[in-house]
């Protein structure tokens, strides 16, 4: 179905970010597979080209530009290569906002450049070895000294883990105050007592560097709390519905990917002398999830609408984040079966589609959180 | 099985699980059929196997001369494959298995003498070489050639999905001797030396991470006339009789859901949503209760299907019906235990975090291979179609 959301500056973009995949990150993705993480080198040849730092202020390096379909077209186009290592995402669409919003000027002129231009790397550090979908249950703390905040805690699941100079880490701040006593502090690379774990083995998401990080008093001083003193939680509630549209939208985009690769190979592989796409079984199948992908894009484009009108709510946003995660699933999961004992190879996309695609209906809120917050504003 | 109490099965269940106990290696088993992990693994897997034919566990079907028993009940070759599938111990090495029932149905007796005694000693490790990459579930579509040339053939073509290929030095290989009649009739079975000049293993990487497959290639490998097994053109008869064999072994696949069921069960227990154990919550326990009941009736499925295979009655869609069963039951109880695990289901073996050691990831992953492998859920599904119930093809 033709889409009606992007303009004609859009499709321009779409072609850079396209190029600049398939010059910059395609040829050495199995490399950074193989390494557990990524050159770090390419988040600044990404800024060079506008792919990520495109919303900060020009007078800082960036764009300029806040229009979440740019956001959009840089997460279906990773997608759409099958790319799963640079956290241009996690740059953009989380990072990237927060340090739109929330640093005061004096932050501004000290982190904004380095971030536009992607030279320094972020994190942001929420998921605890014991909290995970629940922010409420966070204990990492902070504590107040003379001007200072001593941080103390363990993180978890923490994308960039391993390569960000700075990681912005939600921590309580008034342990009596509850979800009010929780803000963001910055913390630096190189401040004493902030050490890394190791990078995760996963599933899934091979190139992309995933860790626990430890904090040991780390002292942090108080020109570096991001966005209000005890409104940490707030910060983080304002930006999920476009963190959870973001997941949508490559969930969409990753569905349609592996069904387009997967199409081309029933078509091409025959069994039982003929191509096994003209079995009813399959063709049914196939016209099933493209209808089914079509209707979530649908979806998702009626919400990046909104989003662009700063009227997505997280009620659509949550609905949009577990049906396309979960559609994404299923398509995958359709599509590795039609590649019979091919699918089953990591050589192939749609085998590592599989693995990669896992964790959708996981972060940014599971599956089962979403359906409570939707299931709440139902009033039940 | 259920085969009621007091029966002598009881004493010879009690026997085998002894056994297991003092013989089996002390690793326990990865899901499914995989192959060994390093050289001193499938040493000890060596001496586990001979050890189960010593002890007239293994083997005990075959003819008398060759260390079978003339009075076998083969109610006893479920016991014992249950009570390995009970202790997470390895299975028979499938591709010994098939060879050594094609070996037995429709070998020469030269090549009865010869292959048989290294099954029983383990001496020998055989690679099944069915599967091409334009034939898989499609058997019949196979390209590779065996021509006929002096006293013997000559191979050409491509194999792929070789569990074990890398460590076996025995062959059981399709091919096609006649390309001119139609495409079941012109595939001849062969008992190939895997070191024969002109075969060339390559091992592959799987979703789980390990290599349990291979892609086999063959360049002109010359092998001799006596490697036929049966006669040339038979292949496809001796095939499908070895793999009918296979398709038997849903009551160690009933104790393998069974043992998982028990495992997710106490994992619902360990794993805590907002503070409270999974348990808990009314979703976790429908879905537990609905796992349970499936698992009962896959269980009564491949009972039904036993007794009347021993009376001689089995139905055209017994085996194919347990093997689909089993292997999506399979998927959707791994599937539902990496949803329980949360934000850790995506650690794997390796990473310390990862809860029971990364086992319910591997299982996961290999759920997925057990839905194609050995005929996919496509095929299985169209046997019972067009084959039992006669449906229009």
């Amino acid at each position: 179905m033709e889409r009606e959301i992007f303009e004609s500056e859009h499709r321009q973009f779409r072609e850079v970010v396209r190029e600049f995949i398939a010059r910059e990150v395609t040829p050495y993705h199995a490399q950074w597979e193989a390494d557990g993480l990524v050159d770090r080198t390419v988040f600044a040849k990404a800024a060079k080209h506008g792919v990520i730092g495109f919303n900060v202020a020009e007078e800082f390096g960036g764009g300029g530009v806040r229009d979440f379909r740019f956001n959009a077209v840089v997460a279906e186009e990773l997608a759409a290569a099958f790319v799963t290592g640079p956290g241009f995402l996690l740059h953009n669409d989380v990072v990237g906002s927060y340090l739109s919003r929330l640093p005061d000027d004096e932050q501004k002129a000290r982190w904004l450049p380095g971030f536009a231009a992607g030279e320094a790397i972020w994190a942001i550090a929420m998921t605890e070895p014991g909290a995970g979908s629940d922010l409420q249950g966070i204990r990492t703390s902070a504590v107040r000294d003379g001007a200072d905040w001593l941080v103390s805690g363990a993180k978890t699941f923490i994308t960039n883990g391993i390569h960000s100079d700075y990681v912005i880490v939600v921590a309580r701040t008034d342990p009596a105050a509850g979800s009010r006593g929780i803000s963001l502090l910055v913390v630096e690379r190189d401040m004493p007592g902030f050490s890394r774990g190791r990078n995760l083995d996963k599933i899934g998401l091979h190139a992309q560097d995933t860790a626990e990080l430890f904090f040991d008093a780390v002292r942090v001083p108080a020109r570096n709390v991001l966005g209000n003193l005890g409104g940490g939680f707030i910060h983080l509630m304002e930006n999920l519905p476009e963190e959870r549209l973001s997941i949508a939208i490559s969930a969409v985009a990753g569905a349609r990917a592996v069904f387009d690769s997967t199409l081309e190979y029933t078509k091409t592989r025959t069994a039982f002398g003929q191509p096994i796409g003209g079995f009813q079984h399959n063709r049914f199948l196939l016209a099933e999830l493209a209808t089914e992908i079509d209707i979530a894009e649908v979806y998702i484009d009626r919400c990046l609408k909104a989003s662009v009108a700063e009227k997505l709510t997280t009620v659509d946003a949550s609905k949009a984040k577990w049906w396309a995660s979960e559609l994404q699933q299923k398509v995958v999961d359709r599509c590795l079966q039609l590649h019979g004992g091919y699918g089953y190879m990591t050589e192939y996309p749609v085998g590592k589609a599989f693995t990669d695609a896992r964790i959708q209906t996981i972060y940014g809120g599971t599956t089962e959180i979403m359906k409570e917050i939707i299931g709440r504003s139902l009033g039940v | 099985m259920d085969w009621g109490s007091g029966t002598e099965l009881g004493e010879f269940r009690a026997q085998v699980r002894a056994f297991i106990a003092g013989h089996a290696p002390d690793w326990q088993a990865r899901a499914g059929v995989r192959s060994p992990e390093s050289a001193a693994e499938l040493t000890e897997l060596r001496r586990w196997i001979a050890a189960l034919f010593e002890a007239g566990y293994f083997g005990a079907d075959w003819p008398a001369q060759f260390g079978g028993d003339a009075a076998h009940d083969p109610r006893c070759d479920v016991v014992v494959a249950e009570e390995i599938a009970r202790a997470r111990a390895p299975m028979q090495l499938g591709g010994n298995g098939l060879a050594a029932s094609a070996l037995i149905r429709f070998g020469s007796d030269e090549q009865k003498a010869r292959l048989l005694p290294a099954i029983r000693s383990c001496d020998d490790l055989w690679c099944q070489l069915f599967s091409e990459p334009d034939a898989g579930s499609d058997l019949g579509g196979m390209r590779t050639r065996a021509v006929a040339d002096g006293d013997g053939y000559v191979v050409t073509g491509q194999k792929v999905w070789t569990t074990n290929g890398h460590w076996a030095n025995r062959g059981y290989l399709l091919a096609r001797t006649d390309p001119d009649v139609p495409k079941h009739r012109g595939i001849t079975a062969f008992a190939i030396d895997m070191d024969t000049p002109g075969i060339d293993v390559r091992p592959l990487r799987e979703l789980t991470g390990t290599s349990d497959f291979n892609e086999v290639f063959f360049d002109g490998v010359r092998i001799p006339a006596a490697a036929v097994i049966g006669t040339p053109g038979q292949g496809w008869i001796v095939a499908n009789a070895s793999l009918a064999e296979e398709r038997n072994g849903v009551s160690a696949a009933v104790v393998d859901l069974q043992l998982a069921w028990e495992d997710l069960h106490a994992l619902a227990q360990k794993i805590e949503i907002e503070g409270r154990p999974a348990l808990e919550e009314a979703d976790v326990r429908q879905r537990l209760g609905a796992l349970r009941a499936e698992i009962r009736a896959c269980a009564l499925l491949g009972q039904s299907s036993f007794a009347r295979w021993r009376a001689g009655r089995q139905r055209v869609l017994d085996a194919p019906a347990g093997k689909l069963w089993f292997s999506e039951l399979n998927l959707r109880l791994h599937e539902f235990a990496v949803d329980l695990l949360g934000a850790r289901g995506i650690l794997t073996e390796g990473d310390v975090e990862a809860v029971d050691a990364g086992r319910w990831q591997d299982a996961y992953l290999y759920a997925r291979a057990y839905t194609i492998a050995g005929g996919s859920s496509e095929i299985m599904r169209n046997l019972i179609a067009e084959r039992a119930l006669g449906l229009p093809r």
